[in-house]
């Protein structure tokens, strides 16, 4: 059988069981007698053993058993799940997930399930092992009883000898002529009963149609008769017709594979580009007809558009349900008190945004941990409660799902990021005074700025805040940092429901038209001489309270020299703490556009975040704002 | 047509490769069910010619399933699926009525063969 078909099908599911095992891992260790979650825990322990056995993962199958050995205990109450029993758990956890990631080819080392092992049976201290004794197939003497016997042996290989044999008994039972079975049924629970044992019949049985269906039944045991007898009788099981209604049974929910929604999700991107067309030509060519087929064509498409939307649409607890385990081990390596809270699990959000912003939520939650959330003492100290509060929370709001990441801990401190920049000379003396709360935060947003007093396995080497920054908008979201001393940080970030569809503004640079998108656009405006100042390259404009660095796209992208508009607009793009003005000739609409990533080949300019096809079915460029603030930088 | 048959487990993955090993032996999969309570609903409703249970399931087991079903149809033909060391329980279960039973990792001989002595 080629088990690849079902690879996927078991990976999935297999991480869907250890996502659930740390969790209710986790449930135990808070309330121990909560029996649900012992229950739960074993199911998913037993699942992955029975499916990773199916696959031929033995390693993984292996480890799994040994965990629910230890659950077993649990459940008939000889432990209880004590602090050093869940870290065995969680460890047991973490092996097995090792051991799908390994099977899955994302991990070159296989699992190394020994220490685990080691730990699991450290734990289980005194109890035997509770594999079946190796089963020699040790014969079993016939009672001294006069008649005809039959022994039966099982297969060697056979499983669940005990049950098997049982079967063959009533199996034999259905003739009618069993008499006597030695050893009795009883014993063949015992765990080293051999699959070995004899049948009493009544005289008169045929003796070939009994050997057939002890054979049967035994899935091919070896069947001798010990005395003989002559005369025949027909024993057949009688096979009762079957009264067969099919009846189709219902399917509420399948899986599919993300490439074919992608696809999907793609051809009716094509379409919503059709659409747009259509109704242009409709305007333009205003036939009854061209309009009524226009206007069908617009609300079809729009609801396929929107079915497509929701199909892609899973609940962030799917990303979020690892995040109260990570947040334990952390506050637990680091010796510190700290509670997660989160709120709209329920929230949906695209999977393939959901997927890029894990690592960044990731790095947010062990930040709050190692940096934000103080010592107990420290807390205590400072008449805080002693268990610092993470709240991880999503929301939607209209196209856009913001999800905040907060905590009570000693915020960003200014004199410690100030002391660094100076350290590393990315500051002046001079400067250090006059900068500003957004100024700090753009500090910390800095590739490689970090000021972790030391480096630890969780935090602490620079790279991570300006990860956050580079993938949010990779998204085309935005986010906003808010930090007091002494009482905590506020991370907002907020992003499109879907990559795939999204609002722009299309502007004219030299004849060409451009795309930027439209959630980062904080307001556009008629850009005039007066508002400039500043050197050329180092141009400023005054735009709200206070100075917006200036970009002209014209020689961003280089274009041809053309005469330039005696008033071009200026786009004011947000880039979280900082804003700049995208400087074109002028605004052609705004539209919905549907993005086309595509892979820039090496040495293309980076200011180009993916391609789309307009309305006129002409291609244009999508611009990333912020690749576009540092290449003007540089 | 295809003899028709209920496959009760609460795992997908088992699920299917138990739906395409009979289907390859010309079954027709007429319901799944993923708790042992569901088992007996779909039961009344498809009376399928087979059954393939599952014994540990959230919700009801494997076990209380097989007993409710064939207290209520005596003629009912249940093939327990079961993992090693479970050797108790499916003995009750055939007790119970259960004609046969399959030990993962499912061998689709193996598992063809159990179905065809369940289904005598």
């Amino acid at each position: 059988m080629e088990l690849e078909r079902y690879a996927e099908l078991f990976f999935t599911e297999t991480r869907e069981h250890l996502s659930a095992m740390n969790e209710l891992i986790l449930e135990l260790e808070s309330r121990p007698d909560n029996r649900q979650a012992l229950d739960g825990l074993f199911r998913s322990v037993h699942t992955i053993k029975g499916m990773a056995a199916t696959m031929g993962y033995t390693a993984m199958s292996g480890l799994a058993h040994e965990v629910e050995n230890l659950l077993d205990q649990l459940r008939s109450g000889r432990r209880r799940a004590d602090p050093g029993l869940v870290d065995v758990l969680l460890a047991g956890a973490d092996a097995l997930e090792m051991s799908v990631a390994h099977a899955a080819g994302e991990r070159a080392e296989p699992c190394d399930s020994g220490p685990y092992l080691a730990r699991l049976q450290q734990y289980l201290d005194g109890s035997a092992p509770e594999e079946a004794a190796t089963v020699s197939a040790r014969e079993v003497q016939p009672p001294a009883v006069p008649g005809l016997w039959a022994r039966v042996r099982l297969p060697d290989d056979a499983p669940l000898k005990g049950a098997r044999s049982f079967l063959v008994v009533r199996a034999a039972e259905q003739g009618g002529q069993l008499a006597e079975c030695h050893p009795p049924v009883a014993a063949f629970q015992e765990p080293d009963f051999p699959g070995v044992f004899f049948l009493r019949f009544t005289p008169g049985i045929d003796r070939d149609h009994v050997r057939a269906t002890l054979v049967d039944a035994g899935e091919g045991a070896q069947v001798d008769f010990l005395e003989v007898a002559e005369e025949a009788a027909v024993a057949t099981p009688d096979s009762t017709p079957v009264d067969a209604r099919p009846l189709r049974g219902r399917v509420s929910s399948i899986r599919v594979d993300i490439s074919r929604l992608d696809a999907l999700q793609d051809q009716i991107g094509e379409l919503v580009v059709l659409r747009s067309w259509l109704r242009r030509a409709a305007r333009e060519h205003p036939t009854g007809e061209l309009l009524q087929l226009s206007a069908r064509a617009y609300r079809l498409i729009s609801a396929l558009q929107d079915e497509i939307l929701k199909a892609r649409m899973v609940p962030v607890w799917q990303v979020f349900d690892r995040f109260p385990r990570l947040v334990r081990d952390a506050a637990r390596t680091l010796e510190k008190e700290v509670e997660l809270v989160v709120e709209g699990q329920e929230i949906g959000l695209d999977r393939s945004v959901l997927d890029e912003i894990v690592d960044p939520l990731v790095h947010l939650l062990r930040n709050a941990v190692d940096h934000g959330i103080e010592p107990p003492h420290e807390r205590e100290a400072s008449g805080k409660p002693r268990v610092g509060r993470i709240l991880l929370a999503a929301a939607r709001q209209g196209d856009s799902v913001v999800i905040t990441v907060q905590d009570d801990g000693r915020g960003i401190i200014r004199a410690r990021v100030v002391e660094k920049a100076l350290q590393s000379g990315i500051i002046e003396l001079a400067e250090a005074e006059s900068l500003g709360v957004d100024d700090i935060i753009r500090l910390v947003l800095r590739t490689g700025f970090s000021t972790a007093e030391r480096v630890t396995s969780l935090s602490g080497r620079g790279v991570g805040m300006d990860v956050l920054a580079t993938r949010v908008r990779a998204l085309a979201g935005n986010f906003e940092i808010h930090s007091e001393e002494g009482v905590g940080t506020r991370v907002t970030i907020r992003l499109p429901l879907t990559l795939a569809i999204t609002r722009a503004l299309l502007v004219r640079v030299a004849g060409e038209v451009y795309a930027i998108p439209g959630m980062m656009i904080g307001e556009t405006l008629p850009l005039d001489a007066s508002m400039l100042s500043g050197a050329d390259g180092d141009e400023v404009a005054a735009i709200g309270q206070k100075p917006v660095r200036v970009l002209r796209l014209r020689k961003i992208l280089q274009t041809p020299a053309k005469p330039e508009p005696p008033q071009p607009i200026a786009a004011v793009v947000d880039l979280g703490n900082s804003r700049v003005a995208l400087i074109a000739d002028e605004v052609v609409e705004e539209q919905e556009i549907v993005v086309k990533s595509f892979q820039a080949t090496r040495g293309a300019p980076p200011f180009f975040s993916g391609a789309t096809i307009l309305a006129d079915g002409r291609p244009a460029l999508i611009l990333d704002p912020a690749n576009l603030a540092s290449v003007a930088a540089s | 047509m295809g003899r028709t048959v209920l496959i009760c487990d609460d795992a997908l993955f088992m699920r299917t490769m138990i739906a395409n090993i009979l289907k390859g032996a010309g079954f027709e999969v007429v319901g799944e069910a993923e708790t042992g309570s569901q088992a007996i609903e779909k039961y009344r409703e498809l009376k399928p010619d087979l059954v393939t249970m599952d014994i540990v399931m959230p919700d009801m087991g494997g076990i209380d399933a097989v007993k409710a079903i064939t207290k209520e149809f005596p003629e009912a033909r249940v093939l327990m699926c079961s993992a090693m060391g479970q050797q108790a329980l499916v003995m009750e279960a055939i007790q119970a009525g259960a004609r046969d039973f399959v030990v993962k990792p499912f061998q689709p001989s193996r598992v063809l063969e159990a179905v065809q002595r369940a289904l005598r």
